[in-house]
């Protein structure tokens, strides 16, 4: 039902320029875009929503590419995981990649206390792409097959980098004494 | 022991997962639409448009445009005959004529 809602929603974009029905996409899928984002970067608020506001933009200019073979969340996934290879690309050519990792956790440090410093203190401990998998999967809910249209990979690297993440934040998690219970 | 690791994560995920509230988040990205855009510059323009037509009407825009368009007619014609040299119009004319008449003579 949802699914079918989105696609009368992207016609009327493409067939009418309709930027209601726009503006009604980006209320629905604003917060999980904008969460995604917020994980890639460790917390940077600031950062995060000028990225998503990106994604939004080439989802509307690109729109009448959207052809229905995913839904349109893992289409706008896949857009919203581009802009931010594409930006991790372009701070890595200016500054490197370290400094970046050094920034993010300082504001990490600077700015969330309690149970959500502990998810980016977590988050800071995988790879990008750990990060990005492990996102996807438990916060996301995407299964292994749409993480793998998200991000380009095939699913047995999708897999891999499940498993070596899930191991990372398990042990940081048993470190500071979350058992599950 | 991995089902257990599996769980562990995914209760602190989904402890940690939390709705975003919009703030003016879709006003700022509507704005920011090309459309939008085109939108905004379309009603200035009209807006614009219609103002000058207003005040163009106002200030009685017709008469001085009028008033102007006869001033510069009639000062060239002034001009015109003051400044001309009647005997070399005389023979530029009778110049154009002859060549007329041989481009005539020559089609037969």
């Amino acid at each position: 039902m949802g699914q079918l809602n989105d696609i009368s929603l992207v016609a009327q974009v493409v067939v009418f320029k309709n930027t209601r029905a726009f503006d009604t996409l980006v209320k629905k899928y604003q917060s999980p875009v904008r969460r995604f984002f917020l994980h890639q970067t460790l917390g940077d608020e600031e950062l995060s929503d000028d990225l998503a506001q990106e994604t939004f933009l080439k989802a509307y200019t690109n729109l009448s590419s959207f052809k229905n073979l995913s839904s349109f969340s893992t289409w706008l996934y896949r857009i919203a995981y581009n802009v931010f290879y594409d930006y991790i690309r372009g701070k890595k050519e200016t500054s490197g990649l370290e400094e970046r990792e050094i920034d993010a956790s300082c504001q990490v440090e600077q700015t969330k206390v309690g149970e959500q410093m502990d998810i980016y203190r977590g988050l800071s401990r995988l790879k990008e792409a750990e990060r990005t998998c492990i996102t996807l999967f438990f916060m996301e809910d995407l299964p292994i097959e749409k993480i793998a249209i998200v991000t380009g990979m095939p699913a047995g690297t999708v897999k891999s980098h499940l498993s070596r993440g899930k191991e990372k934040l398990s042990n940081f998690l048993k470190q500071n004494g979350y058992d599950g219970k | 022991m991995m089902e257990n690791d599996d769980k562990l994560i995914s209760q602190f995920m989904h402890a940690n997962k939390h709705e975003i509230e919009d703030n003016g988040f879709s006003r700022r990205v509507i704005r920011q639409l090309p459309e939008h855009a085109k939108w905004m510059s379309d009603v200035l323009t009209t807006v614009c448009t219609v103002l000058c037509c207003i005040l163009f009407y106002v200030f009685d825009g017709f008469n001085f445009l009028f008033g102007v368009i006869v001033e510069v007619i009639t000062s060239q014609s002034y001009n015109l005959m003051s400044n001309t040299n009647f005997i070399s119009l005389a023979i530029a004319t009778v110049v154009v004529i002859i060549i007329g008449v041989q481009r005539v003579a020559s089609f037969r």
